[in-house]
């Protein structure tokens, strides 16, 4: 058992400081508790947030500590060798097993005694930073539906919160969710080419193409498509909406919230101005200088002044959106929110894609991607 | 086929191409001469896709660039660029970043690493073939970037001023009788440029002569001759009619200041 506890836990580096993290937590605790009059409940707090920091870690150690995903070495080694879904894994198991349980019910334990901490906060937080460390693996290997469910639970379960039984009922079932994501993750073990995981594609020729530098990087037979497949733009929309909506929550007050989503619609609109802009023009210049434009009277090229259309169109929702979903009938938090999924979705699926824009439209391609690794020729 | 209809462009107000018509034949070698800032690497980059014309289009083995996402990519499929200045991985050995472009290209595994074997070879850099390329010389660098065209195997190769940039003279050689090889058994069109016309005499099937942005004249080196009336080296022939201001203002220096 102690071998299989030691296993489960990270290396004594990382145990050590945080024994020590925590024996100065502690000591401030009683500090605060005895020499300077603090209430019990204020000094538990840094008892408790040490905790829940400690717990989180765990929860992230227990997927990246042992999931092939995040160890390349590891992941080279296990594809060549005849390991094959479910024999246990040779590093370490990444489901949940009933060492985690004892783990977990030491820090819960440790948290109800010192700081009367509810029993279920520290397992609660545990599962949520596993999912979410699951989550990320399953878009890249394969499980983008299990990926799907658990970013749209963790809404969810911010909405839920004060709802005990509903919480804990959801936190299974996105538990539940990752396990089954987990299995089909791994029983589709080895993913391809491992490096492509990390280049969110698994075409081989992206990836060289990445490091043949110019004229190969830009003027090769490459198509890029898009990370996001067209029903997925409307998700990460929606998601982006979701998640201001029920991450605005948190706010104790209602003028609180209404803040906070306006701060998350401010910055959607300039994001998607950004983000767009920064995606496409790497790489790419007008095929007029301004000069030249004014010059030859040629004030608008429709083949490249088309990417600016996106950008504009998403202003426009932002600026109005909220107004028009209000006068709708809509809160303002449903208003608000509502237009950053319309923002996000503009952004995201506006003419012209990326690929048409490369290949189609009136650019001057130019080397882009040069790094200092790359040598001019010439 | 490479057909070039009405191309004009402009980077700003002054037009570096003027409405250029050419055709080239399947498996035909054209190069491309004139003096300094004419327009030839801009033809080119249009040739490339690397630039959007102002006007006009380009179509390439009945493809026209630019036209859908797939005809572009297949275009580029079929023609290779290489520029005059590009930027190699210099991380990558010359070997990896062969294999690297053959496989961007589609090139069959066994038949790329023969392929890319033989070219270091040809351009002796089998020695520097597993070295990072930032360490090989000038010369070098460029012989292992016109090896990254030739391995691709495409159709059609579009090269900007390939005898430049440090080539010593086995390496001029090889590519010369390279390119001529491609041509003829497997009738690759190739379009390249060079401001030096005696390194492309022998392998011309036809001189495309720019000047200020239009054809000036675009003949076999014979055909150029007999309408220029002069019977020596294509160097002669262009300096009759690209350099004629040239050829006045030297015989004036000669006169004034060399006796």
């Amino acid at each position: 058992m102690i071998r299989r506890l030691r296993l489960l836990l990270p290396h004594d580096i990382v145990i050590v400081p945080l024994l020590v993290f925590h024996l100065v937590t502690v000591g401030l605790h009683l500090l605060l508790f005895r020499h300077f009059q603090a209430t019990e409940e204020a000094a538990g707090r840094v008892l408790l947030a040490a905790m829940v920091l400690a717990t989180m870690f765990q929860g992230a150690y227990r997927v990246i500590a042992f999931h092939p995903f995040y160890n390349a070495d590891y992941r080279e080694w296990l594809g060549r060798a005849p390991w094959h879904w479910p024999r246990p894994l040779p590093a370490g198991p990444i489901h949940l097993v009933w060492e985690d349980a004892v783990i977990l019910g030491t820090f819960t334990g440790v948290t109800w005694y010192e700081a009367g901490l509810s029993a279920f906060v520290l397992p609660l937080v545990f599962l949520g930073v596993r999912a979410a460390f699951l989550m990320e693996t399953f878009f890249l290997t394969g499980q983008r539906g299990h990926g799907w469910i658990i970013a749209f639970g963790f809404g969810w379960l911010v909405w839920t919160r004060s709802r005990s039984p509903l919480l804990i009922g959801s936190t299974a079932v996105l538990t539940l969710v990752a396990e089954l994501g987990l299995r089909a993750s791994m029983r589709a073990f080895p993913w391809g080419d491992c490096r492509s995981l990390f280049l969110r594609t698994c075409e081989p020729e992206a990836i060289l193409s990445k490091g043949l530098g110019w004229p190969y990087q830009g003027l090769g037979p490459l198509d890029e498509p898009g990370v996001l497949k067209g029903r997925e733009k409307a998700l990460v929309a929606l998601l982006a909406g979701w998640s201001v909506f029920t991450m605005s929550s948190l706010a104790s007050l209602a003028e609180d919230r209404v803040l906070i989503i306006q701060y998350a619609w401010g910055f959607s609109g300039m994001a998607a101005v950004l983000g767009r802009l920064t995606t496409y023009l790497p790489g790419t210049d007008g095929p007029l200088s301004l000069a030249g434009r004014i010059r030859l009277g040629r004030w608008i090229i429709p083949g490249y002044d088309r990417l600016f259309l996106g950008p504009v169109a998403a202003l426009i929702i932002c600026g109005a959106g909220p107004f028009a979903f209000h006068r709708q009938g809509a809160s303002w938090p449903v208003a608000f929110s509502a237009t950053i999924t319309l923002v996000v979705f503009v952004a995201l699926t506006a003419r012209p894609s990326l690929a048409a824009w490369r290949l189609t439209c009136d650019v001057r391609t130019r080397p882009r991607g040069i790094t200092r690794e790359h040598v001019r020729v010439g | 086929m490479i057909i070039v209809s009405g191309v004009t462009h402009h980077y700003g107000v002054r037009p570096v191409l003027l409405e250029i018509d050419l055709t080239i034949e399947v498996g035909e070698l054209v190069v491309v001469v004139g003096p300094n800032g004419m327009g030839k690497t801009t033809l080119l980059g249009v040739l490339s896709g690397a630039l959007s014309p102002y006007r006009g289009s380009v179509s390439i083995g009945g493809l026209v660039r630019r036209r859908s996402i797939a005809e572009e990519l297949e275009i580029r499929r079929k023609a290779v660029y290489l520029p005059d200045k590009c930027w190699l991985p210099g991380q990558l050995t010359g070997r990896e970043f062969l294999l690297g472009v053959g496989r961007l290209y589609d090139i069959e595994h066994e038949r790329l690493m023969d392929h890319a074997e033989r070219l270091l070879q040809l351009f002796e850099l089998t020695e520097n073939a597993d070295s990072p390329i930032r360490g090989y010389s000038s010369g070098q660098q460029k012989k292992i970037a016109l090896c990254s065209a030739l391995v691709t195997e495409a159709p059609v190769f579009l090269l900007d001023e390939p005898f430049s940039g440090g080539l010593d003279p086995a390496g001029i050689l090889a590519l010369r009788r390279v390119l001529r090889h491609l041509v003829k058994s497997r009738r690759a069109t190739i379009v390249l440029t060079s401001p030096v016309p005696e390194l492309v005499e022998e392998v011309a099937d036809r001189v495309l002569l720019l000047r200020e942005g239009r054809v000036l004249a675009f003949d076999t080196p014979e055909g150029l001759r007999r309408s220029t009336g002069c019977h020596g080296s294509l160097a002669q022939v262009l300096e009759r009619l690209i350099y004629p201001e040239m050829r006045q203002h030297l015989d004036d220096y000669l006169r004034d200041y060399a006796t």
